[in-house]
């Protein structure tokens, strides 16, 4: 009899959805009676619905800028660093662009997050370091609000190309291609976790925290192409 | 003597059975506007008029700002030329008649990020008709007529359904004096059927308006959000409620005050149409 459930709400950055459904699954299984229930979408619009009293139990930030935010309001305690990731550019698979030069010729269509999202500044960053961020910026069609927005619009061939995570990406598979970016432009991305300062399962939500951390969490995370934590 | 007693106690338990159900009716009115009343007055209060200026004169919100008064206005326009020989076509018993009429008020019902995904499908770089259209060297996607596109889409029911309902309300008796008279249905329609539902159609044109000045999901999906081309009022306060909370809510009153002055000469302006005809 589990009739009193304890649900877990985790608030975590669009781009974890494969791997938190995963990992959320695996947690619920290791704990009888626990259900475990995520809202993905963009930190910004997460950060913003914390600082408005949403009732989360942990929030999953990809970047540590809305983290930051999100702590000096109070919103968290203090954050940890469970999975890096990567940028990469994806084009669509019927597309002939090969590399980040091939997305500065005039007619290319490239999407990309907003300043705002964390893969946007993400993405500004990569384009300043390889010195096309005017010659790209001027293909630039849209400013999605999360990752999720660029993935779907390159696969579904409305774009050329746009910017994501390498986990992304790999998620696409067969449907995009990918076009490499030199490691020594590539930011530093490490995504934060933390336990909301609200929250009314805070036991069981450092749990998770703990789990994401362990063997079994980082093996789940690995599958989906994110790096280790350093 | 009794029974007109009887019956002046019936009258009077009908007059306190009247009163209640009006103050019923007043209260449940008085919270709806209530309701909606709280909500608009948080968004103004928290408003700084200063602040309100400010953001008036930056490129963001001025190019948002007259990007939403253009595309909206074609968007009116298109859906008035298109929409209003739909609806009469719609009055008419024609097999297929209900299937169409259900098929054009569709996008009111789909939620607008679908709708856009429907838009990109259809007219995206390799949409079912996007992929000739870019053959043949157009492309419509991710630009500012994307943009009345989508909110063509999604508002033009609000108006095709209001205007149907207007020229079905129009006195048969009349047109058909008018074809006695040996006018041409399409004369009638003109200077008889048309006048008469003027008035309606206004109606039924503000609220299609204010539903593509709202416009977002379909927007943001098919046309994309680049400031000065895609980039409408909806989205800048979206956009900039991510960095700056304040910005937004002083972006967002001014699209409140903006659509109200318009909701408002509209309503106006039917009612005196309606009061001269």
């Amino acid at each position: 009899m589990t009739f009193a459930l304890n649900v877990l709400v985790v608030f975590a950055a669009a781009s974890l959805h494969g791997a938190f459904s995963d990992a959320g699954a695996q947690f619920e299984k290791a704990h009888p009676g626990v259900a475990v229930r995520f809202d993905f979408d963009g930190s910004q619009i997460l950060e913003t619905q914390l600082a408005n009293g949403a009732p989360a139990d942990v929030f999953a930030s990809a970047d540590l800028r809305w983290m930051h935010a999100a702590q000096t309001q109070r919103l968290v305690a203090p954050p940890i660093a469970f999975a890096g990731n990567a940028i990469v550019a994806v084009a669509a698979a019927a597309s002939h662009d090969r590399t980040l030069q091939d997305l500065a010729r005039p007619g290319a269509r490239v999407d990309i997050c907003a300043d705002s999202v964390p893969c946007g500044r993400y993405a500004r960053y990569v384009l300043g370091r390889v010195h096309l961020t005017t010659a790209v910026m001027r293909n630039v069609v849209s400013n999605e609000l999360d990752v999720e927005a660029v993935l779907t619009k390159v696969e579904l061939g409305a774009v050329e190309a746009g910017f994501v995570y390498a986990t992304d990406a790999r998620a696409a598979g067969a449907s995009v291609r990918l076009i490499p970016i030199p490691h020594w432009a590539q930011p530093s991305i490490s995504y934060p976790i933390a336990v909301t300062s609200g929250s009314a399962h805070a036991a069981l939500a450092r749990a998770f925290v703990s789990f994401l951390r362990a063997r079994a969490g980082q093996a789940i995370l690995r599958k989906y192409g994110f790096a280790p934590v350093r | 003597m009794d029974s007109h007693r009887s019956a002046d106690l019936k009258t009077r338990g009908a007059r306190i059975r009247d009163d209640l159900l009006g103050w019923v009716t007043i209260a449940l009115a008085a919270a709806f506007i209530g309701f909606v009343g709280v909500s608009i007055a948080a968004l103004l209060l928290r408003a700084i008029p200063a602040t309100l200026l400010a953001e008036l004169e930056r490129p963001v919100v001025t190019q948002a700002l007259l990007l939403s008064a253009e595309t909206t206005l074609a968007a009116a326009a298109l859906i008035v030329i298109f929409g209003t020989p739909l609806a009469a076509v719609l009055t008419l018993r024609f097999p297929g008649q209900s299937l169409i009429e259900t098929l054009v008020t569709l996008p009111v019902v789909l939620p607008p990020v679908v709708a856009g995904m429907a838009l990109l499908l259809a007219f995206g770089r390799a949409g079912l008709l996007g992929r000739s259209l870019h053959a043949a060297g157009i492309d419509i996607a991710f630009t500012s007529i994307a943009v009345v596109l989508a909110q063509v889409f999604v508002a033009a029911p609000l108006y095709v359904s209001a205007a149907k309902s207007a020229f079905e309300r129009i006195d048969r008796d009349v047109v058909d004096a008018a074809a006695t008279l040996r006018a041409s249905p399409a004369y009638a329609f003109v200077r008889v059927v048309l006048p008469s539902a003027l008035p309606a159609l206004w109606a039924g044109l503000g609220l299609a308006w204010a539903r593509a000045l709202g416009e977002f999901g379909a927007t943001i999906t098919f046309a994309g959000n680049l400031p000065g081309v895609t980039q409408t009022m909806p989205l800048a306060v979206y956009v900039e409620g991510q960095e700056d909370l304040n910005a937004a809510i002083a972006v967002s009153v001014l699209l409140l005050l903006v659509s109200f002055v318009v909701l408002l000469a509209l309503r106006r302006f039917a009612g005196a149409r309606a009061s001269s005809t």
